[in-house]
């Protein structure tokens, strides 16, 4: 069936590119700023989808589960069945609960020490080889592995699947890249993503299969010892688990590689922290602020949703603009400049709502440990060259540390 | 116990309202805000759960 969609009146329009890598490397303060010059509702006209500009608004869209949902859709296809990241009010509450304690703040502070075994080891070889001249990539010789092995660690598997498990979470972030992607390459990245994907719900799948008596320690048998498991068919299990893998892996490491570059551009901020460990969750707070790694969150409308006053055909797709909405003046006074001793208020660098980060207080344990070890190790790091990934999520993609 | 809530660092994630929801409340916005400002001694416990699960530390509970 052809539904009449009516084109949106007397909002302005853009055709913003979203995989150009002219902006994914330097999307602020110009590219993006003037999408918000254009007002807080702009259309996307090749996309058709709504992007929202302002912090205010974009609080609302993700605020307001009843008006606007998260499509199904890309859910499935990143995680190969429905998860929480989709699945509304009672179901998602009674579902995220299963998890929701051991991520808790206390339960999370419980980890320091086992989290600061695997920075530790990831930290020193990289930093004196750094000390003694070489140039270094900080994502494959240093950072990638940390939120992996963490995460590997809570959910219970073997040390000898690690790498393979890696690399299936690199891939399924073509996904997300594709289904902003209005080229030609769009289609082919969600494909292989979603290939990916396959692979590692099929190899949950036989973890789960061979569980029988796990010890409800690890993330997997928590979940399977649940009474709530009993709620979901066994593709969600699977889908629940790929999605933690997903999860911590990629973005954590994001979130580290752009608090290298931040501080690297700010060294005065760095010895002020240097001096004041206390600042560091703080600090992170303005990075994550100030690099945003989830630039771009979706939801669809539903039940006659409006956004500041303009109206909404139910079903179309509005672009959460995360990264953008973390600089608006509007909620920040000079909000292109990086500034640690800010007042501490909320951004969107973890979203909002019922579905924001399930994973936020650890992916913050892990970088307030590691960088703690940073400014231990190597205070006066530099970056001598940096490569941008996409805008879905991000970061550096490479990122060369020296002294 | 007097329990406050600083709106500018709530994130809307519900899990005060979840785990007290006689004395915490939403807004059509997802936000939080206090029903019951001293509640009986009765639901110290599940306040307390309610500020450790605030994952934005916008619960600030004053003996």
């Amino acid at each position: 069936m052809w539904r009449m969609i009516a084109l949106p009146e007397g909002l302005p329009t853009s055709a913003i590119d979203f995989s150009d890598p002219v902006l994914a490397e330097a999307p602020f303060p110009s590219i993006l700023s003037s999408l918000r010059d254009l007002g807080p509702v702009v259309y996307h006209e090749r996309l058709m989808q709504y992007m929202v500009t302002t912090h205010q608004d974009c609080k609302r869209v993700l605020g307001n589960a009843r008006n606007f949902f998260t499509p199904k859709i890309q859910n499935h296809a990143l995680f190969g069945g429905e998860t929480i990241f989709s699945m509304d009010l009672d179901r998602h509450d009674r579902i995220r609960g299963i998890w929701a304690p051991r991520f808790a703040r206390p339960s999370i502070g419980t980890l320091r020490p086992m989290i600061s075994g695997i920075v530790a080891a990831n930290v020193k070889p990289f930093t004196e080889r750094v000390r003694a001249g070489e140039s270094m990539e900080a994502l494959s010789g240093m950072i990638r592995a940390i939120p992996t092995l963490v995460i590997a660690r809570l959910i219970g598997v073997p040390e000898n699947d690690i790498g393979q498990f890696s690399s299936w979470s690199d891939e399924m972030v073509l996904i997300l890249q594709g289904v902003i992607n209005a080229g030609s390459d769009g289609a082919e990245m969600v494909s292989r993503g979603s290939e990916a994907t396959a692979e590692l719900n099929g190899y949950i799948h036989q973890v789960i299969s061979d569980s029988a008596g796990r010890p409800d320690a690890d993330l997997i048998g928590h979940i399977l010892a649940s009474p709530v498991r009993n709620e979901m068919t066994e593709w969600e299990v699977v889908a629940a688990i790929t999605q933690l893998v997903f999860a911590g892996n990629e973005t954590t490491a994001k979130l580290m590689a752009n608090t290298l570059y931040a501080l690297a551009q700010h060294p005065d901020q760095r010895r002020v922290l240097a001096g004041n460990r206390s600042q560091i969750p703080q600090a992170i707070e303005e990075i994550h602020r100030w690099l945003t790694v989830t630039q771009v969150n979706w939801r669809i409308a539903r039940n006659a949703a409006d956004i500041g006053g303009h109206p909404l055909n139910d079903g179309a797709t509005v672009l959460v603009m995360q990264g953008l909405a973390n600089r608006d003046p509007a909620r920040w006074e000079t909000p292109d400049e990086l500034d640690i001793s800010r007042e501490l208020k909320s951004h969107l660098g973890f979203g909002f709502g019922m579905h924001s980060c399930l994973g936020m207080n650890l992916a913050r344990l892990e970088t307030e440990i590691w960088l703690d070890q940073m400014l231990d190790y190597l205070p006066d790091w530099e970056v001598s060259e940096v490569a941008w990934d996409n805008m879905a999520n991000r970061g550096p993609s490479s990122i060369n540390v020296s002294r | 116990v007097k329990i406050s809530i600083d709106a500018d660092k709530c994130i809307a994630s519900g899990l005060c309202a979840a785990a007290t929801p006689s004395v915490f409340v939403q807004d059509e916005d997802g936000i939080a805000h206090v029903a019951m400002e001293e509640p009986p001694p009765s639901l110290e416990n599940e306040v307390r759960e309610a500020e450790m699960a605030c994952p934005a530390l916008a619960i600030s509970v004053e003996e």
